[in-house]
């Protein structure tokens, strides 16, 4: 790219490197989200092309429709997700702790995800791991696989080793002071993340590694499932708070609005660090080798879990409503109105806060113990995260991209008003999309199916009428997507040079940080309660069980 | 704000209390109730097709 | 730390709300006997085909209106793929997989569970209505998943015959689909030994 003049390059703390290497993380993002809704627009178009279609043999990565379903749930829910979050969560907490990031970490968390995302990529492609996402044993990737997926998550622990030294480093310096609230949220939700990847890396390297180099004949798919699953809950908070960040610290600052309680916010991401992980099993009520017992406690634990985000809900809210009144807006919701809704960073947000209404309530219902049943693997399922991590979190990072990458490289946003277009196009993608998927769903449609070679239930209307919506709104997102990726592209490629885009920050409060308690600003206490919620909801199971190593491998490809 | 005889474009209440309005988020409180009120119909709807089909 | 009025109000009302979801959901496995499944016995995926239960897959009548319906989920078919009760009927359903992880749905029912390889997977349900229940295998079982299905035919007390309380097999282990097509599961990928080759 030519040298062009950005706000990311003026920060004193920041070289031309550091801002190099998370850019690229933005960059290797937004690829594997163009690759990832390609694939996609694969299991959209199968609700209504005949299997015999020649369409197939056109498109890449559909040698079978579960190789491309792999595809598109690792490159969307593991790299684009998590290399946004490593690019974007660094330059927050740098700007936030106005300290440099320690080169060897952000270096190590780019170099990691590119290649694991290559190695994971190149297994993908030559149908040698067509095991989904949840990547489920006895189905057996290869090792390079296995490999592959642990270098992304590797790559996060790199990142979240450069925000605990920049907090280090700044509270050295600030020993009596609260820390910035940027700082704080983003050093939260590493802190967590961290404690609940180790689930998932115990089960790829004590279980499926060794099994699939040959080392172990036998598995244990039971017990890979609760490993799996003790990341698999918290991995959805990972993905959303980095969008709670840009809601709570930067949509207020968008909106000309003010933050409600700097103490409610720390308090929300320290309830996350707390009640993230001992939640695991909500996705496993209908797992036979799990008690009744200990379903019971983390259905509880997941209705704590919930709450943090309704209060999030009221609290953006609340700043938007702040903004908007500022504004001009009357009355009791004039407010809406007079919010910038020609600002597609703002666009987006707004459009995918309330995508994340309806994903949330559908997430509470999938994790009401008895309710489960009648949703559980069901077409419901994936219609709840379209509109949770596929909404919220996707459709959030896309309206972040709209600043941060004119931020990061000082290229003006080629149009606002294609980027105001996209997000709309978005939401109503995904609002017909959720609907096919979750009318379809209720009356028991299956999820991950190949639906153009179902050879049952040919007859049933709501089933048809879901096919038909699931795939009008699947390709709607797609052509979204394929908007945004392009819009990025055309920015980088064509946008006005050395135009300055700050990062937002809320700098206005109704309870500011000068009420917050130290209690709030302390890791310790927070990280030991953490640990005490783990051992209670996962000790008896993991103390308990009687390992049972009983699979061979299987590649039903 | 000494001129609220002259905005013919905004409320006058709204001039006079809009420090106050900003922190008494009466719009969203709202918004939260029809929310909650969202949230409660659709649970019970899936709650009474469980037991429907129990 | 000031918490504004409003927000208190809402805080509460929230959390009236999430304790009366708890009560309700208690009252539906009181009252209703809405559970969840749990540990009941393992098996050997590599030897259960040849050892009881699973050596003999079908529908037996325990007691008067009592049935019990062993159950094979396997690449791509269940065994029985048809099971035949009289309306009224309380059937316990016992499932387990040789091979990988597969699902049971019954439709219409609160039947809904995971068939996890080295475990045997119990559910009842009391079928009240005359008429088909399709079962469906809902989780990603390899490139045959979406094939996976089989019924459980409720039949009314005056249609009752020699034909009640049988798990019909319509196929050979090398599997018939429900429509009678045949497939063919290759070897290898029924085998539950070794690892890759």
């Amino acid at each position: 790219m030519p040298e062009s003049v950005s706000a990311a390059l003026l920060a004193p703390y920041l070289t031309k490197n550091d801002v190099r290497v998370l850019t690229w993380q933005i960059y290797l993002a937004v690829a594997a989200f163009a690759v990832g809704i390609l694939a996609g627009l694969a299991q959209a178009l199968d609700r209504v092309m005949p299997a015999a279609s020649s369409l197939w043999t056109r498109f890449p990565l559909q040698e079978n429709y579960y190789q491309g379903l792999t595809a598109h749930g690792v490159l969307l829910a593991f790299v684009f997700t998590f290399a946004f979050s490593n690019g974007m969560m660094t330059l927050v907490a740098a700007h936030s702790f106005k300290r440099r990031p320690n080169t060897i970490a952000i270096t190590g968390s780019l170099t990691l995800i590119v290649v694991g995302s290559l190695l994971a990529a190149w297994q993908i492609v030559a149908n040698q791991a067509s095991v989904l996402f949840t990547m489920y044993p006895p189905l057996q990737a290869t090792p390079i696989y296995y490999i592959g997926v642990t270098l992304v998550v590797v790559s996060t622990w790199f990142t979240a080793l450069a925000v605990v030294l920049m907090y280090r480093g700044w509270r050295v310096e600030h020993p009596d002071e609260i820390s910035p609230l940027q700082g704080f949220t983003v050093m939260a939700t590493y802190v967590m993340w961290f404690i609940a990847s180790l689930g998932v890396a115990a089960e790829v390297l004590l279980l499926l590694l060794p099994w699939s180099l040959g080392l172990v004949d036998k598995t244990d798919p039971q017990l890979a499932r609760a490993l799996f699953w003790f990341s698999g809950h918290p991995v959805v908070y990972f993905w959303l708070l980095p969008a709670y960040v840009s809601w709570y610290t930067m949509i207020p600052k968008q909106v000309g609005g003010k933050l409600f309680s700097d103490s409610l916010t720390r308090l929300v991401f320290l309830l996350f660090l707390v009640l993230s992980i001992p939640t695991g099993f909500h996705h496993q009520y209908t797992d036979p080798g799990i008690s009744e017992a200990l379903k019971t406690v983390h259905f509880v634990m997941t209705m704590g879990v919930f709450f943090p985000s309704l209060i999030t809900a009221f609290s953006v809210m609340a700043s938007l409503e702040s903004g908007g009144r500022r504004a001009g807006g009357t009355g009791l919701l004039g407010w809406i109105w007079a919010l910038p809704w020609g600002d597609p960073s703002v666009v987006a947000q707004l459009l995918a806060m309330l995508g994340f209404v309806l994903g949330g309530i559908s997430g509470l219902i999938n994790a009401s113990y008895t309710v489960n049943l009648v949703v559980h693997n069901t077409s419901w399922v994936p219609g709840h995260f379209h509109l949770t991590v596929g909404t919220a979190v996707a459709l959030s990072f896309m309206g972040i991209a709209y600043w941060l990458v004119p931020h990061l490289t000082g290229r003006e946003l080629v149009s606002r008003r294609l980027g105001v277009l996209q997000g709309w196009l978005w939401f109503i993608g995904v609002l017909i999309f959720a609907r096919g998927q979750i009318s379809a769903g209720i009356e028991s449609l299956p999820r991950r199916l190949n639906v153009s070679k179902l050879n049952y239930v040919l007859d049933n209307p709501a089933w048809h009428s879901g096919h038909v919506m699931t795939a009008v709104g699947g390709t709607i997102m797609f052509i979204s997507g394929a908007l945004f990726v392009a819009l990025i592209a055309w920015t980088l490629w064509r946008g006005k040079e050395s135009t300055i885009v700050k990062m937002p920050v809320v700098d206005e409060y109704v309870s500011g940080p000068e009420e917050t308690p130290p209690l709030l600003d302390r890791w310790g206490v927070w990280i030991a309660i953490a640990i005490v919620l783990i051992l209670i909801a996962y000790g008896p199971f993991f103390l308990t069980y009687a390992p049972n190593f009983v699979s061979g491998g299987q590649t039903p490809w | 704000m000494a001129d609220n005889d002259e905005s013919d474009v905004t409320d006058v209440a709204h001039d006079a209390d809009s420090h106050e309005t900003e922190e008494n988020p009466r719009g969203t409180l709202l918004l939260m109730l029809l929310f909650l009120i969202l949230i409660v119909a659709m649970w019970g709807y899936m709650y009474a097709i469980m037991i429907g089909r129990g | 730390m000031k918490v504004e009025f409003y927000e208190k109000v809402f805080i509460a009302l929230s959390l009236v709300m999430l304790a009366a979801f708890a009560v309700f959901l208690f009252i539906s496995v009181q009252q209703h006997g809405i559970t969840l499944v749990g540990p009941t016995q393992r098996v050997d995926p590599a030897t259960m085909l040849s050892e009881p239960p699973f050596d003999d897959p079908g529908v037996v009548e325990t007691s008067d209106g009592q049935y019990l319906a062993t159950m094979i989920a396997r690449m791509w078919f269940f065994t029985p793929e048809v099971i035949t009760v009289p309306v009224g009927s309380t059937v316990t359903f016992q499932v387990a997989s040789p091979d990988v992880i597969h699902g049971v749905k019954i439709l219409d029912t609160d039947v809904n569970v995971m068939v996890i390889p080295g475990q045997v997977s119990t559910s009842k349900h009391t079928f009240d209505e005359v008429g088909e229940y399709l079962i469906v295998c809902h989780e990603y079982c390899g490139t045959g998943h979406q094939g996976m299905s089989g019924k459980v035919v409720v039949i009314g007390a005056d249609e009752v015959d020699d034909g009640a309380g049988e798990g019909a097999d319509e196929g050979s282990p090398d599997a018939l689909l429900p429509g009678g097509e045949e497939i063919a599961v290759p070897e290898a990928w029924r085998s539950t030994e070794g690892g890759r080759s």
